[in-house]
This record gives structure tokens, sequence and C-alpha cells, in this order.
């Protein structure tokens, strides 16, 4: 059975030219990404800011057109839809953006931006509609008397269900999220993360979930992709990941976990600790994505790194051993 | 709390704003009851009264036929009112339309219309303006269509732009998503959160047209005599500015604070409806959500 959904090598270039008389550039956003969702089953991706997980995002729900590369919905291309298909697809594919200030129509009512897709789409009679916009505010818990107020008027939170609302207004079979809790107070992401994951259980959404959160990932995904300037370095289950991570960027990510953790749990100061998260994160920032390095993208702060890695770019594959894993890195090739 | 209450406090608190607006409803009022409220027939010769200062009869003086200067102002002031309403209206209706299907569709289309902006931006719009009277007669329709029809390029250029920046927005986003159409995109999505430096042009536009309708009737060319308005009152002073200085002075006046009034009105909207003033209010007021 094909997929939910699936990407094939997406490319996302932007071409631009420095200055007036500067040579051309490219932006590589995403460069030769696959993956798939199947039903019911929850994508992580991964990876720090700059790894083109939010061009990811708009390339899946069809806003944007990749360079090259294609994404299937239960086995069709979204991009040679008819208008009819590529209406069904909107019905069954939902995005929650990260920033809720920025995705809800600063001039339009509760009522009117979750109605939006229930008008569009026709899923109910006129009369009902104002019924049917209060079930999903009570499914992300909010009451009937905000209908008639503005954005303006909620907090980030608020707003983030509202935005949640109305995706689920169409009875979507998958939602990307990018980065929906990361614009939030820490509070307030747990409570945003358990409607998410009611959602799952209860409706049975797929998710492609987007964060640089491990922990959220961990919580909620059945499988990961952990990206990297552009690229998937590593792919697998949740739990295989989780216990025994495979790529030296994927390894010094997680380093940093438990380290986080007890911090915001309000643990003392451990040297130790720190020092061992120290060593393994992955040193300085990514690069830009306009001068990627050659060879592998990781290896200037790989602290692995040995001969074939600034010559070669290594591909994603099964490693030796690791059987239903996939990971880019020369060490397990 | 709507977005209007929010931008009507914040225009309130800008007292010479306030002054404008109350000076436009005043006219609006003038001009609505002129009929009713003028004291003599705007036509009405008085071959007796010629030129005589102002006095308890006429309070304005009268013209070199004996005509009261009040009341042909105050029938004036309907040319004045509706030109710049109904020519700014024409103007924004064709920007707004032309602004939108540039910024939004961009590419080509965006190219052609915007160096059809360019072409019409480089006629000396007046002098269209009078080209186009000289061969089709004078009528006040006329002149709000001309007028209208060569200053619609600055909302343009303000529609596309909002556009430009709107398209991309994470919420316009949301509702493609929603399986939203291109017109509700449009017209839903962008168009109502484009509107707010249109009003204040529009607002500008609108005292600019007045300008343009009484410097179009001071040279013979708009409102035809023996109609009144207050650019062909003024023309007839000029002949007479040695000997009758009220002919000059009280029209001059009435389109000074008219265009006055209209551009605090401007400047205290552009204020108001500025959305980056919006965020700290809400937190100032203590009305922030949870």
């Amino acid at each position: 059975m094909d997929p939910l959904i699936k990407a094939q090598d997406l490319r996302k270039f932007f071409p631009f030219r420095k200055g007036l008389f500067g040579r051309e550039m490219v932006l590589k956003a995403v460069d030769g990404v696959s993956l798939e969702v199947a039903e019911n089953r929850v994508l992580g991706v991964v990876g720090e800011s700059g790894s083109g997980k939010s061009t990811l995002a708009r390339m899946v729900t069809a806003l944007d057109r990749p360079t090259s590369g294609d994404v299937l919905f239960r086995g069709k291309s979204v991009f040679s839809m008819d208008r009819h298909e590529l209406k069904q697809f909107r019905r069954a594919v939902q995005i929650i953006f990260q920033d809720p200030f920025a995705s809800l129509n600063p001039r339009a009512t509760v009522f009117d931006t979750i109605a939006e897709p229930i008008r569009i789409h026709r899923l109910a009679e006129k009369k009902d509609i104002e019924q049917k916009v209060a079930g999903l505010l009570k499914d992300v818990g909010l009451g009937m008397e905000i209908l008639r107020r503005y954005p303006h008027e909620f907090s980030g939170g608020q707003r983030q269900r509202i935005c949640i609302a109305r995706a689920l207004a169409v009875s979507p079979r998958l939602i990307v999220a990018d980065e929906p809790l990361s614009a939030l107070d820490v509070s307030i992401q747990a409570q945003i993360l358990n409607i998410l994951s009611d959602l799952k259980k209860r409706d049975r959404i797929s998710f492609l979930f987007i964060s640089h959160d491990l922990r959220v990932v961990e919580y909620l995904s059945d499988e990961v992709a952990v990206m990297y300037l552009g690229k998937v370095v590593e792919r697998s289950g949740a739990e295989g990941l989780f216990e025994k991570p495979l790529h030296p960027y994927t390894v010094g990510l997680f380093a940093s976990v438990p380290a986080i953790k007890a911090r915001e749990m309000g643990a003392p100061f451990d040297e130790k600790m720190e020092e061992k998260v120290e060593k393994a994160a992955p040193k300085g920032d990514i690069p830009s994505p306009i001068d990627i390095p050659p060879g592998c993208p990781f290896h200037p702060r790989c602290p692995k790194r040995f001969s074939p890695c600034d010559k070669a770019i290594p591909q994603l594959m099964e490693p030796a051993g690791q059987p239903g894993r996939l990971v880019a890195c020369h060490l397990w090739n | 709390m709507s977005v209007k209450s929010l931008v009507w406090r914040r225009f309130k608190k800008n007292r010479l704003a306030l002054a404008g607006l109350a000076v436009i409803a005043a006219l609006i009022l003038i001009a609505i009851f002129a009929p009713h409220i003028a004291p003599y027939s705007p036509t009405g010769i008085d071959v007796n009264h010629v030129l005589s200062p102002p006095s308890w009869r006429h309070p304005f003086g009268t013209d070199e036929l004996g005509r009261d200067v009040l009341t042909r102002m105050l029938l004036g002031s309907r040319v004045s009112l509706s030109v710049g309403f109904i020519a700014m209206g024409i103007a924004v209706l064709i920007g707004t339309l032309v602004g939108s299907l540039a910024g939004f569709y961009g590419g080509k289309v965006d190219s052609v219309l915007m160096r059809f902006v360019d072409i019409m931006l480089a006629f000396p719009s007046f002098v269209l303006i009078l080209a186009v009277i000289a061969i089709v007669p004078p009528s006040i329709f006329i002149i709000m269509a001309v007028i209208g029809v060569t200053g619609w390029m600055d909302v343009a250029r303000l529609v596309r732009a909002e556009f430009l920046t709107l398209k991309h927005r994470d919420f316009v986003l949301a509702s493609k998503s929603a399986g939203a159409g291109s017109m509700r995109l449009i017209f839903r999505e962008i168009l109502p959160n484009a509107l707010s430096p249109v009003f204040v042009a529009a607002t500008f536009g609108v005292a600019g047209a007045i300008l343009t309708e009484s410097a179009l009737s001071f040279l013979g060319l708009g409102v035809q005599p023996p109609n009144p308005s207050w650019g062909n009152i003024l023309a007839s002073g000029k002949d007479n500015i040695e000997t009758a200085w009220w002919l000059s002075l009280y029209p001059g006046l009435a389109i000074l604070i008219t265009v006055l009034s209209y551009n605090l009105v401007g400047e205290g909207l552009r204020d108001a409806l500025d959305p980056r003033l919006w965020e700290t209010e809400r937190y100032e007021t203590g009305e922030d959500g949870q």
C-alpha cells in the first residue's frame, strides 16, 4: 500500500545574487530529502535552525514548489494534481506553524478563521457551522465565548489552540506541524503537546512533526529523521534512535538532552555532566546553507572525522548489523 | 474588542486629527443641507448690491453680479466634497484592483501592470486633465472621473507592496492550505490587511482632489458658471481683488480649512492604523489573554 505521504528526493534551491554585480549563488535549503509518513504514524523531523525543516514542511503541504523531486499523496504527485484532486489533498493535509501570532488573520474573528475551511469544503450546512466550530474549540480546550473575538486578544497558547482547531476543521489525515511549540512557554508547551498526542490516539491522525526539541520528538514520534543542512543524515524508528544514535551529529544532539532536562527540573549544577555534554555536543555553529562544506556537510564539526569525510558525500544507507535504520556517515558504511 | 475600536481609541488621542474630523463632519452636514440653510438663491442677481462688503444682510458680501457669496459657498461645498470623495473612490477602486493583481500574481502580470503604472506616472496629470477637458465638455462627472483615473497609481503601488509581503505570511499560507482559491485569498485574507495604508492615502488623496477641482474651476475648466464652486468664486475674486477682498478670502479659507482637515485626519489615521503600535497597547491595558 502506498504511504499516506511520500517525499521523493526533494530539493529546494534559492538562487540569488549578492549585490548588483556579485556572482550568482545558490542557497540549498533542502537538498535531496526522501521520507514517508504512513497512516496513523508520527514522523519526527529534528534539526537545528537552518537545516531546511520549514522549507520541507511547505513543500510537503504543496504550499511551495520544489526545485526538483516530488511529493506523493497516496501514490499521486501533488504537483500534477487537477483542481479537484488538489482540493481533496488540502482536505487531508493541514499545517500548523511555529508562530501563532503570524498564522491567524488579524482581521478575522475566531469564528471566521475556523469556519473558513468548513465553508470552502462545504462540510456543514450553514446553520450547523457554528455548532461545528464550537465542537472544534472544545476539542482544543477552548470555550465558545471566544467566537466573536479577534486574534490580538489571545495569548500565544490560545492562538496555537485556535490554529489547531482550524487544522482539525477538515478532519485531516495528516498534520504537518512546523515547530508548533517553540514559540510558547514551557508550561503551555505541555498542554499543546497533550492535545496533539490525544489527536493521534483519538482521531488516528498522522503527523509530520518538526522540532528542534528532542524530548518532544521522543514523546510523540514513531520514527525520526535527523536533518542537517538540507539533508537527512539519519533515519530510524524512534526507540532505536533514542537508545543508540548512530550518526555523530545525532549523538551530539542527544548528549545535551539530559543536562537540559536536569537544568529545567532545577537540578544543582553538575560539573561532570556539563563536561560530558561539552565534549559530545557539536562544536561551533551550523554552517550557512549558502556555503555548504564539501564532502560530508557535518565534517568540520564532527569529533570522529577521518580521511574520506571532507571528500566524498556519504549516502543514506543501511549500516551493517543495524537493520531497519539508515545513516549517512562514512563511519558506518 | 475589534480592530475598529482599537483604531478609534488610538485616533481619539490625536486632538488635531479629531478637530479635522469634526470640521469634515460639519462640512458634510452643510453640503447635505445647503439648499435649506442658504439664505438666498445662488443665482439670484441683485443689481442694487453689486460687490457689497460683508454685512448682516450678506455675511460674506456679494459678488460682481450682486449674488450672495455665503449662499454660493454653501452650495459650492457640495462640489468640493463630492468631487473629493468620488474622484478618490474611483482612484482607490482602480488602484486596489491593479495593485492586488500585480502583487498577488507577481511575475509577468506584475511587470506589465507596474510598467503601465510607470507610464501613467510619467504623464503630468494636470496637463492630461486639461487635455481631456479640452476634448469633452467639462461637467462635474467628467471632472470626477478624470481626477480619479489619473490619481490611482499611488494606491496601486501601496497595495502591491502590501500584497508582496502579506502573501507569504503564515495566515495566508494556512488559508491556502485550507483549500482557499485565489479570489478568497485576495479578497478575504490579504486585502482587508492591506487596506490601512490605502485609507491613509485616500484621505490625503481627497484633499488633493479637492485642490485639483478648485484649480480647474479657477482656470474656468471645472464647474461652469453660473453653478457655484469654491474654485470659480475664487476666480471671480481675482478680477476684483483690489476692491472686493471678501470674494477671494472666504473661498480661499474654505479650501484651506477643508484640505488641512483632511490632511490632519490622514495623519491621525496613519498613526492609529500602524499595527506595530497595537501590541504595546494590548499590554498597557492589561488585555492579555491568559
